[in-house]
């Protein structure tokens, strides 16, 4: 077996491992919180705000892999910010869906226009109009170019999502620094420690595997291409 | 959007929970529910990538297979040439 793929296996034995460990924790271990935050449904938010966390990450990764492309097309950088914007809008469903289930019980809606829910809403909307891009548009190099650009864009909003709370205020609190979204036990904020490390663990191996499949998709219609080539000239 | 008597500047209404105005906390809802809905439905979501991962490759797989016979035909039929 290649190093690389000793790699892969290893990252998704250890996704799985960190997954098991945070789930057991939260539910077993993890206290459950002050009814205002939603009392046993604030356990969403041990998963909640790690894919949000994840969705940035995978984010960051589209808008910089896009910027590269931009700057120098390879079909290695536009596998990966295809990839990074997939797993961008996983992660960003994650949190459009889960949150609204926790807001139910702690602000008593579904949904409020709160800056930060906008945002990130924003946010997904602009990671799946790349998708869809590349989806339905022919794989073209204008169209690359033009998902390249949506993906910059989607980035340049991520800080604004994350600042959001602070500047313009609203119902979503602070969940690190200020208050810490209203953690009161030592094991809720082990919690959320072992998710970030789980959905980082999570975000790089669902990256890693749709960069590869993207790249050797890449790959196979260009020696379509260049056997159609050939069979025409012979 | 703030209640009324929430606290006033960004910093501090961003460090508490507070319901939206008009909006019942708690009631009418089941905490127990609301929580396994959520989980279920954020694995669903990786669940369904993962199929479409899964697709993706099978896809992929046939297109590799049928490059591989057009391959095979035409180093037959090159070798016929003279």
């Amino acid at each position: 077996m290649r190093r690389t793929d000793l790699a892969y296996w290893a990252l998704a034995i250890g996704t799985a491992a960190s997954i098991a460990t945070l789930l057991a924790f939260v539910f077993l271990r993890v206290p459950v919180a002050q009814p205002e935050a939603g009392g046993l449904a604030q356990k969403i938010f041990y998963f909640h705000v790690p894919a949000a966390y994840a969705m940035y990450l995978s984010g960051v990764v589209c808008g910089v892999a896009s910027g590269a492309y931009l700057a120098r097309p390879t079909t290695g950088r536009d596998a990966l910010a295809h990839a990074a914007a997939e797993t961008a809008v996983v992660f960003g469903a994650m949190v459009l869906v889960s949150g609204p289930l926790w807001a139910r019980k702690a602000w008593g809606v579904y949904w409020t226009w709160d800056p930060r829910l906008t945002t990130l809403l924003l946010s997904v909307l602009v990671y799946g109009t790349v998708v869809l891009l590349r989806s339905f548009a022919a794989g073209g190099d204008a169209e690359r170019r033009f998902a390249a650009a949506i993906g910059v864009l989607g980035t340049v909003n991520l800080p604004i999502i994350h600042y959001s709370v602070r500047k313009w205020g609203g119902n979503h609190p602070t969940v690190i620094g200020k208050g810490g979204g209203g953690l009161r036990h030592p094991d809720m904020t082990l919690a959320l420690s072992l998710g970030f490390v789980a959905l980082t663990l999570l975000a790089v191996l669902l990256l890693w595997s749709r960069a590869r499949l993207r790249a050797a998709e890449h790959r196979v219609a260009s020696l379509e291409e260049r056997l159609l080539t050939a069979e025409g000239l012979s | 959007m703030s209640p009324p008597g929430a606290p006033g500047s960004p910093g501090e209404r961003a460090a508490e929970f507070v319901s939206v105005e008009g909006g019942a906390p708690g009631a009418g809802a089941s905490a127990e529910a609301l929580l396994v809905a959520a989980y279920i439905a954020m694995w669903a979501i990786v669940v369904v990538f993962l199929a479409t991962s899964w697709r993706s490759q099978r896809r992929l797989d046939s297109r590799l297979a049928e490059l591989e016979r057009r391959l095979e035909r035409g180093g037959v039929e090159g070798d016929r040439r003279p």
